[in-house]
């Protein structure tokens, strides 16, 4: 999609319909901020870990979708206690020195 | 904890010996009983999470432990699908459970049944396939191992968290994805070039009447579910580790052993994948009976492909025949008498 494209042009439409429809219905009510805030990361960090092949960047995105994921159990009912963020943690911690190792040659 | 699930964790560990058995050489057999175990224990606390958050969490752990292992393709590579699935199961909870819009209860409906379509790694999300890469490495460990437990406890989770309606619109495209991911697969397993391409799709096509047995919302459909992951988990799980020398040196036999294993594959009678045929079609006919006739004419499509894959088996000796005798009489046992395996699971 080269940009001045059409189907650029089309994307972004319908990016801007798709933010408006989020401003109208996702941003009001309860926890309005907190439920902005884990769409916009899970999004953001979604389409960077799915768009690069670089280990340490995938892993980043990685660790902060998990941050995101114990983010949303605070919008449920019931209150989820502190196991979703512990183990949230535990893993954007463990993502920052897992051993990755270069793929052998075929 | 979903009695099925706790079921599958058992049928995954009782595939963890089979493999064991028919894995050839032994350095193999010491890393696939490591990796095993752990992803066993990850699979179990997946079904254990108390919650759909938590359980979200822990497959995200055991998709960056999967996607670490030393391996052929690139960890960027591995990890693409499962992040995609738990992001979207997420996002589909959030929406779930945000009062306003109705339209956002489809969103969750549609999102839910997509996640679980990408965390297992079925049509329309595929991994990356590399017929060389150890199987405990490669896209197979979500297939067959890791996500047969987890979509129950995603289905479960999924059924609990959406409305009436927007339930009806879950198991709709749960029976889309099935559809497609049936006639796709066998197709393919029967067309494409390599045969351990071969054996992934059939994986696949297999998952596509899981899928359609989880969108069944009946209780036919639930049991047809549960006997088809029976059927994955010990049955076309540990024939695919039995292959894996043969397919290496494309070997190809046509003894009565192949014919018999094509049978299994196939799900003709008396395999466990008959009766979960049966049950399928069963429930599509108290559902909407034009469902039946488009279910019936697709699991046709299994013969060809089956035929092929049992060909590619070889012809197994000592414990590698042990081993495949041990696998055709489990699928035998449940395809008579189904009734202990669905009463275990409350079905």
């Amino acid at each position: 999609m080269p940009a001045g494209s059409t189907p650029r042009l089309v994307l972004c439409v319908a990016g801007g319909l798709v933010a408006l429809w989020v401003g109208l219905t996702v941003m009001s009510g309860d926890d309005a901020g907190l439920r902005f805030t884990v769409i916009a990361v899970i999004g953001l960090t979604g389409a960077r870990a799915l768009g690069s092949e670089d280990t340490p960047t995938v892993l980043t995105a990685v660790a902060v979708l998990a941050l995101a994921v114990a983010a949303a159990a605070g919008l449920g009912a019931d209150h989820p206690g502190l196991a979703p963020y512990g183990l949230a943690a535990a893993i954007a911690a463990i993502s920052s020195w897992v051993p990755i190792r270069t793929p052998r040659a075929a | 904890m979903q009695p099925e699930a706790v079921e599958l964790v058992a049928f995954a560990a009782v595939a963890l010996v089979l493999a064991l058995l028919v894995a050839q050489p032994a350095a193999s057999r010491r890393s696939l009983l490591l990796r095993g175990v752990v992803g066993l224990a990850g699979t179990a606390a997946v079904v254990a999470a108390p919650t759909f958050d938590l359980a979200l969490l822990v497959l995200l752990a055991i998709a960056i432990l999967h996607s670490a292992i030393d391996a052929r393709r690139t960890f960027a590579a591995r990890v693409h699908l499962p992040v995609l699935g738990v992001g979207l199961l997420t996002l589909a909870a959030l929406f779930a459970r945000v009062s306003g819009a109705e339209v956002l209860e489809r969103f969750a409906a549609v999102g839910l049944a997509a996640g679980l379509a990408a965390l297992v790694g079925v049509l329309p999300y595929i991994h990356t396939f590399d017929p060389d890469e150890p199987v405990s490495s490669s896209p197979v460990a979500w297939l067959a191992y890791i996500g047969p437990a987890a979509a129950v406890v995603v289905v479960a989770d999924a059924q609990g968290l959406l409305a009436a309606d927007a339930g009806a619109a879950f198991g709709a495209s749960l029976v889309g994805i099935g559809l497609l991911n049936m006639v796709w697969g066998s197709v393919a397993a029967w067309l494409t070039e390599t045969t351990a391409a071969a054996w992934r799709y059939s994986f696949i096509a297999d998952w596509g009447l899981a899928l359609c047995g989880f969108g069944i919302t009946l209780a036919d459909g639930k049991r047809a579910a549960l006997v088809v992951l029976f059927s994955i988990v010990l049955g076309r799980l540990p024939l695919y580790f039995a292959s894996r020398e043969a397919v290496k040196q494309k070997v190809v036999t046509e003894r009565p052993i192949n014919l018999l294993v094509a049978a299994a594959l196939a799900g003709s009678a008396p395999f466990a994948g008959f009766s979960a045929r049966v049950l399928l079609l069963r429930g599509a006919t108290q559902l909407y009976w034009p469902l039946a006739l488009v279910l019936a004419a697709g699991m046709l499509l299994w013969l060809p492909a089956s035929l092929r894959l049992g060909r590619s088996l070889g012809v197994p000796r000592g414990r590698h025949a042990l081993g495949v005798a041990a696998v055709l009489a489990l699928n035998v046992a449940v395809g008579l008498y189904p009734l202990p395996l669905l009463a275990a699971a409350r079905l």
